[in-house]
């Protein structure tokens, strides 16, 4: 019955309502907006950093990460992997190697950059590598490579020319070979753009690795597992180092957290100032109906009650509030998913961050969860708005109420 | 008198007045203080990125700003350097050199960017030198050693005063030079940590034997944070045909459009708070509007024209944006006094991230930005006027007759 | 001297699907200096006429002259100089705007006529001494009495020396001695100032004083005498 007194009372006066939803719900639908547009920036990162290079878990020789030493081949790296091709929370299992090295074409033109040797077939299937080659193809035999567009660039090596590569072997002697190039690859990764990738064994040949890898990478079934998975596979070698994705890229967590701050501080703000609105709002419908709730306490409705109804009505209006938000938010994510945020910096190229190469325009991708906190916040702010015009509700003096005109 | 009576009116409900001024005073407060604050991070940003990473104003060889090749290179440097000095009294004119190339010691070898530079001159404009974790900066004569970060020296497994030996190529050859590790530093950021490599210039150009006193990039420093427009031109006069010459927003362009960006972006969510709390003005109006219709009509009876309605609610509006802005500009300015004179410290939250290869301070101050703070204020006076035009216009337009009959 | 003439004025109302025909062809000639009362029950069209009259509305036909000049052909802004310049206004409530005192509700219609402060204020203060006032000039309505509102009301609407005040039912409200009073005071107006006043009422009390007495039925007058 009150809910129902409330719902009718809340249409009394439609301007003013729909105003105060509308510009409650104008802030929800930032917060969503802005939710999408971080979403989509937030996926790229991911998406360049952990889905396309690390990997969700990387398994490496106890001191490589720190050193990156080439000696620090993953012991027995055949047997790991087997093993982790029958654990059921793994998906994909690749071996890698890393080096640096200098790179040239036939143009007299060097560059040090980051060589690469993978898994063709293995490699493929977890980072989808084959997928960011522009032009050419992926790899297919020992003995080919493909390379960065960025070293593409500044080498001028182009698909079917040549790769001349040199760097240090294990064994002291200088890595020096030429390879063909049958594709180049852009990854949005500056490091790994900016180097070579080459098939496993060719890479082990080169730099004499005898058949030692570097690290090996796993992509696990379950994302949100990926601690507890790594902490499985942590026990099960205990003197190797294991890492989930967050180890090793903490800036990529570290700027979830700053988009999580900002966002909670965006909306803190805009309630704030909406919380404003809507107190103004039910003081207004308050004074305005001071006669009539001199009324209804003169029929014995108790302060109690009358707060309840305020209350009532400021939850109703926060709930359409939220409608009105999520319904503009839903435009906004909409606008963000199919026309994108440009955030171009240099002709065609998006932001460099951390070491990623954002595209021109960052497009939208929205996370359910992210609805939750601004959705409740209107709600929050709504009942703590009706609080004080429910308190002078409740404390009229049916008396001088009456009287009111 | 209509504003007396405009005046009267508002604070006859004081509470809704006050609420519709305070959200518009809190919106311009947070405008305020954000961008004071911002301006001061990017003050900070620029002055140091543009010092440590090019100049005010910087000579290079044609086409390297967009080819970045290292073998592009302005021979004798020297002499162009000096040409600028002298025909620019009161400049900073220093050398670079940048080469890309492997730096490896017996137990790693990894690519690295070299840049030369003249110790003395970029000792007062580099942020290395005071971030040394362990050894000295280079000196004029130390054309035998290198500085590099921390978690370099831990990949090559190198202390003070251990070799390395820098790789890098020139016209397709491939030379080798030792060097003798001089210093340490952590800047904080990862990247340049890991692959920035710095060495004398004098040393650098020693890998480029073909071409006399090379360097990539002269740059022309002032010590104020904003060179004179007159700087470019009389740089490139004096530097003469056959070089890009540059101001630091075409040289940088990264840091540029970042900051374009970063202040549209802010302009953007900013702009939308002030919209936010106008509407609270738009509602109050209205309200007035409709609570006052009898009042309205009896005005009119008097013999106010329609016009003179519209002028009331219109300067409502204004003074309650004038509230607003009052109450914004003083609690704005109250809020950026601590971030300007003591400013704020979010190395807790993130490291410091590297633009345009320069890792920013993350203890930041703010700035009164006196112009951002005009055109906010400015702006949520308009806002307050347009929110009022809604409510004016149709109180201009109400019947009398039926305004009488209202109750 | 005639200052208000209507010639077979009507007005009709659209209410909801009921056409209501409040003024059905109604003349009615007033001159300077009378003193005259409008009854009639509830809906006998007192209050259209009023509003004819002082330009708050325009007839559906026929005409209205006030001062000389057609009403029905004027724009908004005109009517509301007319009623600025040549029609006073005393309602039975909510007479004065409730945030301006005494003495500045009085000069308010002389402002809008754009007299300067000074002339304002002692025409001001010296009707509202007149209206039996004096000293009371700097409160606001909610600290004046029913009575003393109502007084403040009739200074305002002659301050401008209307050729007209319209009042309807200005004594509706007050109990019987202020409203004595009252019609005393706008009668004193009336023949030592030579202001014109017509005005609505039901009360008999207030019939008495009436030198002409027009009452209404239906939208027309039923008799007009004069006494």
């Amino acid at each position: 019955m009150l809910t129902q007194i409330a719902w009718r009372n809340l249409w009394r006066n439609k301007r003013r309502t729909v105003l105060t939803a509308l510009t409650m719900g104008l802030g929800v639908a930032f917060c969503i907006w802005m939710a999408s547009y971080m979403g989509g920036f937030m996926k790229v990162m991911r998406g360049a950093t952990a889905d396309r290079n690390i990997g969700h878990i990387q398994i490496n020789h106890q001191d490589y990460p720190e050193t990156q030493n080439p000696y620090d081949v993953v012991p027995k790296a055949q047997s790991i992997i087997e093993a982790l091709g029958q654990n059921t929370q793994v998906k994909t299992v690749a071996p890698r190697v890393q080096a640096y090295a200098m790179f040239a074409g036939d143009d007299d033109k060097a560059a040090p950059g980051k060589l690469i040797g993978v898994d063709i077939a293995a490699e493929a299937k977890m980072t989808e590598f084959d997928q960011r080659i522009e032009d050419g193809t992926w790899l297919k035999a020992p003995g080919q490579a493909v390379i960065g567009r960025e070293l593409a660039d500044k080498t001028n090596i182009k698909v079917g020319g040549k790769l001349l590569v040199v760097g240090s072997a294990l064994d002291g002697s200088i890595a020096n070979q030429v390879y063909p190039v049958v594709g180049i690859y852009s990854t949005g990764n500056v490091a790994v753009d900016g180097g070579a990738v080459l098939p496993l064994a060719t890479a082990q040949e080169l730099l004499v690795l005898d058949g030692g890898v570097h690290e090996v990478v796993v992509v696990t079934q379950d994302f949100s597992r990926i601690e507890k998975t790594k902490a499985e596979l942590a026990s099960q070698w205990k003197d190797l180092s294991v890492r989930s994705w967050s180890e090793i890229a903490p800036d990529l967590v570290q700027m979830e957290g700053m988009i999580s701050a900002s966002s909670l501080i965006m909306i803190g703000i805009i309630m704030f100032l909406t919380g404003f609105m809507i107190i103004n709002t039910l003081l207004m419908s308050v004074y305005e109906r001071t006669r009539e709730f001199g009324l209804l306490i003169s029929l014995g409705l108790q302060p109690p009650q009358i707060i309840q109804m305020i209350l009532l009505e400021s939850g109703l209006l926060g709930l359409v509030s939220c409608l009105f938000g999520l319904a503009l938010g839903w435009c906004a994510h909409m606008g963000m998913v199919h026309i994108g945020f440009p955030l171009e910096v240099e002709d065609g190229k998006g932001f460099v961050f951390n070491g990623v190469t954002l595209d021109p325009v960052v497009y939208g991708s929205l996370d359910p969860g992210a609805l939750v906190l601004p959705l409740v916040a209107v709600m929050i702010t709504a009942l703590l708005g009706g609080i004080w015009p429910a308190l002078r509700a409740s404390r009229l003096d049916p008396v001088v109420a009456l009287a009111q005109e | 008198m209509i504003f007396r009576l405009a005046f009267r009116n508002l604070i006859r409900r004081p509470v809704q007045s006050f609420l519709a001024a305070g959200a518009v005073g809190g919106s311009l407060m947070i405008l305020i203080a954000t961008t004071n604050f911002q301006e001061g991070a990017w003050v900070n940003v620029v002055r140091d990125t543009v010092r440590a990473a090019a100049g005010h104003v910087v000579v290079q060889p044609l086409g390297f700003q967009k080819s970045k090749d290292p073998e592009l290179l302005i021979p004798d440097s020297a002499a162009l350097a000096g040409a600028i000095a002298s025909a620019n009294p009161g400049t900073a004119v220093i050398r670079r050199i940048f080469v890309g190339g492997m730096i490896a010691s017996p137990n790693n070898s990894v690519a690295v960017a070299l840049n030369g530079v003249e110790p003395e001159a970029e000792k007062a404009v580099s942020q290395i030198p005071d971030k040394l974790k362990e050894g000295e900066w280079l000196k004029a004569d130390s054309d035998g050693e290198v500085i590099i970060g921390v978690t370099l020296a831990k990949r090559l497994q190198v202390s003070i005063g251990d070799k390395v030996v820098v790789t890098s190529s020139r016209k397709g050859e491939l030379q080798g030079f030792p060097f003798r590790v001089a210093g340490t530093f952590e800047v904080g950021s990862a990247a340049m940590d890991a692959f920035f490599v710095l060495a004398t210039l004098s040393a650098v150009q020693n890998l480029i034997p073909d071409v006399t006193d090379p360097a990539t990039q002269v740059a022309v420093q002032v010590p104020e944070f904003e060179a004179p427009a007159s700087l470019l031109g009389s740089v490139a006069t004096a530097a003469g045909e056959g070089f890009e010459v540059l101001p630091w927003e075409e040289a940088l362009p990264t840091l540029y459009n970042t900051r374009k960006l970063d202040r549209v972006s802010n302009a953007v969510t900013l702009g939308f708070l002030a919209i936010l709390s106008t509407i609270g003005i738009l509602n109050v109006l209205l309200m007035s509007l409709f609570q006052r219709t009898r009042e309205m009509g009896m005005l009119q009876a008097l013999g106010m024209r329609p016009s003179g309605l519209t002028k009331l609610l219109m300067a409502e509006g204004l003074l309650l944006g004038v509230f607003g802005a009052v109450l914004g500009l003083v609690l704005g300015l109250a809020v950026s006094f601590p971030l300007v004179e003591y400013g704020f410290d979010y190395s807790m939250m993130q490291d410091a991230t590297p633009v345009s290869g320069v890792a920013l301070d993350t203890h930041i101050k703010g700035i009164y930005s006196w112009s951002h703070t005009v055109v906010w204020t400015a702006a949520h006076l308009c806002f307050a006027v347009l929110a009022a035009l809604w409510p004016a216009f149709r109180a201009g337009r109400l019947e009398a007759v039926d305004s009488l009959r209202a109750g | 001297m005639t200052i208000v003439s209507i010639k077979n004025a009507s007005r009709h109302y659209q209410d909801g699907e009921h056409l209501v025909k409040a003024l059905r062809g109604l003349d009615l000639n007033l001159q300077k200096g009378e003193f005259t009362a409008i009854m009639g029950p509830s809906g006998s069209g007192k209050t259209t006429l009023l509003n004819l009259i002082g330009g708050l509305d325009t007839p559906t036909e026929g005409s209205v002259t006030v001062s000389g000049e057609e009403v029905s052909s004027m724009s908004k802004a005109q009517r509301s100089d007319l009623r600025r310049d040549h029609v006073g206004f005393i309602f039975q409530s909510y007479n004065l705007i409730p945030v301006l005192t005494a003495r500045e509700n009085t000069e308010f219609v002389l402002l809008l006529q754009g007299v300067g402060a000074e002339e304002r204020r002692a025409r001001a203060i010296e009707i509202l001494a007149a209206v039996g006032l004096a000293g009371m000039e700097d409160r606001r309505p909610s600290e004046l009495s029913g009575g003393q509102q109502q007084r403040v009301a009739v200074a305002r609407a002659i301050a401008t020396k209307p050729s007209i005040v319209l009042a309807d039912e200005p004594t509706a409200n007050l109990d019987s001695e202020t409203k004595q009073d009252l019609i005393s005071l706008m009668r004193r107006m009336n023949e030592e100032e030579g202001v014109t006043f017509l005005f609505s009422t039901h009360d008999p009390e207030v019939i008495k004083v009436a030198r002409r007495v027009v009452r209404m039925r239906d939208g027309d007058i039923e008799s007009d005498e004069r006494r």
